[in-house]
């Protein structure tokens, strides 16, 4: 099977009059992927969202989704597209069942019996007016909104926040389940634990540029240790010339650091001192982030904050 | 079409309640004309003259005979339709779209298949429907009741009058429909409405009282249809339908243009 591209961005900058929202930012998502997108707030994941949709428009660059011109094809590309904005209102006065009957209402097919579905799944009272509902359970409202249609394509910009583990766990279900039947994905969230589970591919975004795009695998791979080194003596450290030791702190004779060195050269320089202890561990995806975070360069003075 | 239905229930209910309430004053002023101002002959104009001169131009006092239903109508029932009309009306039109962005419900929408260029006729067809609806009941309702409580009226000049109110209050909503694709702040769009509405009127009394400062009649739709130029010509004139048909598309072609181009803010 020849995998094509879902979801390809070129160049893709916005600025909201000076101030930055994005700066030439490229990645191709490819079909059937569960593809994530992290950075913390104001980093520019829901901006870049925002251009796929079409809701706001781009300074410079261009973006394609399933093929289509996101601005001239974007009603082409919203009838296989499902969005679930991180923070939208769904008309208050509106009963659940309401809401879902205008949504339908948009495409051709019918939606509702997939809605009714999707509302049993996640335990939703399709009676109660939108506005009596739990934050929890308005989103769980705009997750329907987003799946009841059978789109070709996800958006999800932080889909999880608000909602209880047990919701949570069943909305990774059925995600993966849509995910199985050829649904791409397109992930965004500061959650990282969640991203290393669902995703296959991970967009690190920064000030709002792309830092890299790594498999998640990789990405927890990467020759990055984290380390403790307990010391004989208050006199004991590392010799001078290891290449690779990233943040350390030290703590009375303990010494923690992250080491994207090689193995060998780490064990051959800690061979040359007196050593009570010794901890490796593969760091979570937390670290590595934070990692990437420290150690990048900032994004180059275009932030205009 | 979807949106179209959507929101035509959603805003019957205020529909209903301004239409019911300006119509319960219509009726009610209509019929105090028959027990009262009817009998009253000459007096009530002898009394009138001595009102100030500005008075009496600002309310076209000195054009109309309040002794007659039509003077009478043009007097006292005409101002309450059309101002308040035209302040439901604008309320209304500038609610539609800015709503669906001060709410943030506007993701919602525009994630779905629909162009925006659809949007704006949908959202446009809900406000041309819902003053159509209030100046066509508003006015069938006053005629049916002028017949019944005054002696016979110039009916040709009273639909004309009501062909050109019509226009008037859908130039007045139109333009509220074009401020709120810029402001989208609810608060603001409801003050900002009501503050074009107020402010216009006060520009055709400027304009009635005032020698140097009746150019403004070209500005201000309250004067366009200003029952003391219209009831003694005996029709409208023809300038105000152009300019009223002028503002209404100028109004339309700009809200859909700025619409399709801007980045929708949330």
């Amino acid at each position: 099977m020849t995998q094509r591209v879902a979801v390809s961005t070129e160049k893709l900058t916005k600025y909201y009059g000076k101030s930055r929202g994005i700066i030439d930012v490229d990645l191709n998502i490819m079909e059937g992927e569960i593809f994530g997108f992290i950075g913390p707030n104001g980093a520019g994941k829901t901006t870049t969202i925002r251009l796929l949709l079409n809701l706001i428009f781009p300074t410079s660059g261009k973006a394609t989704v399933l093929g289509m011109d996101a601005i001239r094809d974007s009603k082409e590309i919203k009838r296989v597209t499902g969005y679930l904005p991180g923070d939208a209102a769904y008309y208050g006065e509106l009963r659940g069942k309401d809401l879902l009957e205008y949504a339908s209402g948009f495409y051709e097919k019918d939606c509702l019996r997939r809605g009714r579905e999707l509302a049993d799944i996640f335990e939703l009272d399709l009676e109660k007016r939108i506005e009596n509902l739990s934050l929890g359970n308005k989103k769980k409202v705009g997750v329907i909104q987003a799946l009841m249609h059978e789109p070709k394509l996800l958006i999800l910009d932080e889909p999880t926040s608000g909602l209880d583990p047990l919701i949570q766990k069943r909305f990774y279900e059925v995600i993966l389940e849509e995910n199985r039947k050829g649904t791409t994905v397109f992930w965004s969230s500061h959650v990282l634990s969640e991203v290393q589970k669902m995703c296959d591919r991970v967009a690190i975004l920064k000030g709002g540029r792309v830092l890299r795009v790594e498999e998640v695998e990789t990405l927890r791979s990467k020759q990055l240790l984290k380390v403790q080194v307990t010391f004989a003596g208050p006199g004991g450290g590392l010799p001078e010339g290891l290449q690779g030791v990233v943040d350390p702190v030290r703590e009375n004779d303990t010494l923690r650091f992250m080491f994207s060195g090689s193995v060998d050269s780490l064990i051959k320089a800690l061979a040359k001192t007196s050593v009570t202890g010794l901890l490796l561990e593969e760091p979570a995806l937390e670290e590595v982030f934070m990692h990437y975070y420290e150690s990048d360069e900032p994004a180059r003075g275009e932030d205009a904050r | 079409m979807n949106i179209l239905r959507f929101e035509f229930r959603r805003n019957l209910r205020a529909f209903l309640i301004w239409t019911a309430a300006i119509l319960a004053f219509v009726v009610w002023m209509l019929s105090v004309y028959e027990s009262s101002f009817s009998g009253l002959g000459a007096g009530i104009n002898e009394f009138t003259q001595y009102f100030p001169e500005s008075m009496k131009k600002a309310f076209g006092i000195d054009r109309l005979d309040l002794t007659t239903i039509t003077g009478y109508f043009g007097m006292e029932v005409h101002l309450f339709i059309i101002l308040f009309g035209s302040m439901y009306s604008t309320l209304l039109s500038s609610s539609l779209l800015s709503k669906e962005e001060s709410d943030k419900t506007v993701e919602f929408l525009l994630s779905k298949p629909v162009t925006r260029t659809s949007v704006v006729t949908q959202k446009l067809a809900v406000y041309v429907i819902y003053v159509t609806l209030f100046t066509g009941i508003t006015w069938s309702v006053s005629y049916a009741a002028m017949r019944r409580y005054g002696a016979s009226f110039d009916e040709g000049t009273f639909w004309a009058l009501g062909g050109m109110t019509y226009l008037s209050i859908l130039a007045i909503a139109s333009l509220g429909f074009l401020g709120s694709v810029f402001v989208t702040r609810n608060r603001t769009v409801y003050s900002a409405s009501l503050g074009l509405v107020l402010g216009l009127y006060a520009l055709q009394i400027i304009a009635d009282i005032s020698e140097k400062a009746s150019f403004l009649r070209f500005i201000t739709p309250f004067k366009w249809a200003f029952p003391a130029d219209i009831l003694p010509r005996g029709g409208v004139d023809p300038v105000y339908v152009a300019l009223a048909a002028g503002v209404i598309l100028v109004s339309v072609a700009g809200a859909y243009s700025v619409y399709s181009n801007k980045d929708i803010a949330v």
